[in-house]
């Protein structure tokens, strides 16, 4: 980390990162993210649902805006990446025949919104709704089409494979501290030495305002903490949430949500916490969730997880995208919040053009990116053809998923150092049983396999050491 | 060893699994274990009194390792490092499920250092210990055995008892009687609240156990199909499962159970004359009218001899 300036560097490798990493590298320019993990994608960008959403109230704000957007681009972004995506319709279910009354404005109101952008607005009977949606109670629903669930995890990797396969330098374990400007340079001090750079954009998440604020940035977080359940079968087809009440509502969102890897998801839930490390699951919060949710859909499966994501919000409840009041080099993204994930590939199309505006030249790039070749995972190859299967593929370490030591082998050599990193690529542990026959033996093989010390390995941040070697003497207190 | 067509396919070499593979073998037919990890034993493995067992069926068993269950499409089927392969008559014996904290109201951190107790027991089985100050949350022969393990190698070892368990625990491991309900830490955990105060601990391997069988379709033996933390009793029922499969008749009786018991199998073949019943602590059982005391965890009981279903369940003395 000496003399080289990057033309752009881009702290944190959240998705929003990653998304404006993959829209630059189009271009014929140096860049680097800089993050603070290990790995990509252990900020906000791990505890989300995973829809790509089309209703975001209130309708006139930056984020419902750049949510439509986004959602369109999503059709190319997962072709492109080869990520996993299903399109489906959300259904907002009147659950009492006093709510009936309500579809109709409902209707009128998200047709006039959406329906003019081309999403598809109906109303769906009681009848309709039973055939489409058996294991839900309602009395009537209004449809809108164009949803979708992704792979939220191997959006993440692919477009990390696919950011280094365009060159694009990851500097991992490199945490932004501040700011210098030397001439028309920024030098960006971090936790290990200096990286200079022409621009900067600041996509770093839950921390984003505090790096703002280092060149006089003024927006603040505020934090919101989403609890979600996780049951290990599929209860829908489409996206199913109670029909909104018009009247402002304390608890907001959420729905049931079917996961392309054959999970529900119902959540999440929505309070404010005090701080960003204020980050448990609650027992209010799921019990709330499940209040909300248990009268609407019969509970198929068990429930297996809940988990928790925080929410950076702004103290409006916008997205704030804007130049750093020092120097338009710098752009901050702060409050990315949800519909973040939505809104991530129009928001890297809106970096592009500010940086074009600040005066980087984007001339498209003649260099062909390395061809990344993706191994077909143990789990694809059963479902596709058994026969193909032999070696490491045949040693399967997490049963649920189907996920094989290959699989791992393969997570490792990506780019995988920790367990987290090998769960989030592969999916092990995340099946009924969580983790009870593949958690052990995964980190053993982990450790085998990089030849790390078993003290140094861990299972995502670098306070989360996993364990050590069982011998009698190494014990200190 | 492809001379003879492999006629049972059990899933899972831990004491359930082996035992019944011996019991077949002794009937005349050809067996075959299938066992997911790189090892035989399950969750018995530092079990002294059954250990000696274990190895001895090993050598004479035709066991897998590294070949797993997994279900596809529907059926299940075997996969190992030399391909996929469909059962065609299968027995799971995978084991215990552990409890997920979700499912034991255990909230807050998702910090590492929460280890299920098979995963804890994998670490250590290849020389990796989970931590250094460690609690076992569940109080039960197989807890007692992992904690003394531990303990062993001077890590601080605790019991959480969310019952009460007539389980003797050794004088040098510390029991609390209580239930886990937060774990805190934001990166590796750090304390342990429960029902009154809290524990500083770094690792909680979570043993709460519940008989679970992934593979419906085929019938289940020992602690897929039971919860039992007697060695004896899941020995009991591999032989009075390997009767059923023998049996050249394969017509039913069922059996209906009542109040606080296991009864195992619950479908009885005509070959089939015995019954296991478990009801730890003992107590008097009732087959169809008549009276049956246990004096421990569990008994075996005749069962009647005509051609109903049975019916067994908890003796009280105003319900004859
Ligand atoms: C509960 C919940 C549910 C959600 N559901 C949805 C949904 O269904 N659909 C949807 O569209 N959106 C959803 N969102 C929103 C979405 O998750 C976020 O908008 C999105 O993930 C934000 O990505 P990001 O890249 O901005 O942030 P992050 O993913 O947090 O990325 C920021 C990165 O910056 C790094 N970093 C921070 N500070 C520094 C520093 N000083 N130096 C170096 N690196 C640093 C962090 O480690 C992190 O990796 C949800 C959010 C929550 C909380």
């Amino acid at each position: 980390m000496e003399s080289k300036t990057y033309d752009v560097a881009i702290i944190g490798a959240g998705v929003v990162g990653l998304l404006v990493a993959y829209e630059l590298s189009k271009f014929d320019l140096s860049i680097a993210i800089v993050e603070r993990e290990a790995e990509p994608g252990f900020g906000v960008s791990k505890g989300h649902a995973g829809v790509i959403h089309v209703v975001q109230p209130p309708f006139n704000s930056l984020k419902s805006i750049l949510a439509i957007y986004g959602n369109r681009l999503y059709d190319k972004v997962s072709r492109e990446l080869k990520v996993d995506m299903v399109r489906l319709p959300a259904l907002l279910v009147a659950r009492s025949r006093a709510q009936l009354a309500l579809i109709p404005v409902i209707y009128a109101i998200l047709k006039l919104v959406y329906g003019v952008r081309g999403f598809k607005v109906s109303i769906v009977t009681g009848e309709e709704l039973r055939l489409l949606e058996p294991n839900i109670e309602g009395y009537a629903a209004v449809m809108v089409e164009g949803y979708s669930v992704i792979d939220s995890f191997e959006l993440i990797y692919r477009l990390l494979d696919e950011c280094r396969a365009r060159g694009v330098d990851l500097l991992f374990n490199t945490e932004a501290r501040g700011f210098r400007f030397e001439d028309d340079i920024i030098v960006i001090e971090t936790s290990r030495g200096s990286i200079k750079a022409r621009y900067v954009v600041n996509s770093a998440g839950l921390d984003s305002d505090i790096l703002a604020s280092k060149t006089g940035g003024s927006e603040r977080i505020k934090t919101f903490l989403g609890v979600m359940l996780v049951f290990d079968t599929l209860q829908v087809k489409s996206i199913v949430a109670p029909l909104p009440s018009l009247r402002p509502a304390k608890t907001k969102g959420g729905g049931i949500i079917p996961t392309v890897w054959g999970n529900t998801i119902w959540g999440p839930s929505f309070t404010i916490v005090a701080s960003r490390e204020d980050r448990g699951v609650r027992a209010e919060d799921i019990i709330d969730v499940i209040r909300r949710f248990k009268e609407l859909v019969k509970i198929k499966g068990r429930l297996i997880k809940a988990y928790s994501g925080i929410r950076p919000s702004t103290i409006n409840g916008d997205f704030s995208i804007s130049y750093s009041p020092l120097t338009k080099r710098i752009i901050n993204l702060v409050g990315i919040e949800s519909p973040g994930l939505t809104a991530a590939p129009a928001i890297a199309l809106i970096v592009a053009k500010m940086l074009r505006d600040a005066g980087l030249k984007l001339v498209a790039t003649r260099r062909a990116p390395h061809r990344t070749i993706h191994a077909l995972s143990t789990r694809a190859k059963l479902a596709l053809n058994p026969s193909d299967i032999s070696g490491y593929d045949g040693v399967v370490i997490c049963p649920c998923m189907r996920v094989s030591l290959a699989d791992i082998i393969e997570a490792i050599k990506r780019g995988a150092s920790t367990l987290d990193g090998i769960i989030f690529r592969t999916k092990l542990g995340m099946g009924s049983c969580q983790g009870q026959h593949c958690i052990g033996r995964a980190i053993v093989i982990l450790q085998k396999l990089t030849g790390a010390s078993p003290r140094s390995l861990t299972k995502n941040t670098s306070g989360s050491w996993l364990v050590e070697e069982l011998r009698v003497d190494r014990v200190e207190e | 060893m492809k001379s003879r067509e492999i006629e049972f396919h059990i899933v899972g070499a831990g004491l359930s699994g082996l035992s019944l593979a011996r019991e077949l073998i002794d009937r005349g037919f050809n067996v075959r274990v299938s066992e997911m990890r790189d090892r035989v034993g399950g969750i018995s493995v530092l079990d002294s009194e059954v250990v000696g067992l274990i190895e001895e069926i090993s050598l004479e068993v035709n066991v897998s390792l590294q070949a797993t269950a997994v279900k596809l499409g529907g059926s299940t089927v075997i996969v190992s490092s030399s391909g996929v392969e469909t059962i065609d008559r299968g027995v799971v014996a995978v084991g215990f499920r552990t409890a997920t904290p979700i499912e034991l109201g255990i909230v807050g951190d998702r910090p590492a250092g929460v280890y299920p107790f098979h995963a804890a027991l994998d670490l250590i089985m290849s020389g990796l210990s989970p931590g250094r100050t460690i609690a076992i949350y569940g109080a039960h022969r197989y807890s007692v055995l992992l904690a003394e393990k531990l303990s062993e190698y001077s890590r601080r070892v605790y019991i959480i008892d969310p019952g009460s368990t007539t389980e003797i625990i050794p004088k040098n491991i510390e029991v609390i009687r209580s239930k886990v309900r937060v774990l805190k830490g934001p990166h590796r955990l750090s304390e342990i609240k429960l029902d009154k105060g809290s524990l500083e601990a770094d690792t909680l391997i979570i043993s709460i156990f519940k008989p679970w069988n992934p593979f419906p379709e085929l019938p289940p033996v020992g602690h897929a199909a039971l919860e039992t933390y007697n060695p004896g009793a899941l020995l009991e029922a591999s032989r009075l499962l390997a009767v059923n499969l023998s049996c050249e008749e394969q017509t039913y009786r069922r059996v209906k159970v009542e109040g606080e018991i296991q009864v195992f199998p619950k479908t009885l073949t005509p070959c089939l004359r015995e019954l296991l019943v478990i009801k730890p602590g003992g107590g008097r059982i009732e087959v169809n009218g008549r009276v049956y005391s246990i004096s421990g965890d569990y008994t075996i009981v005749r069962a009647p001899e005509n051609s109903r279903d049975l019916r067994v369940r908890v003796f009280e003395v105003w319900s004859s």
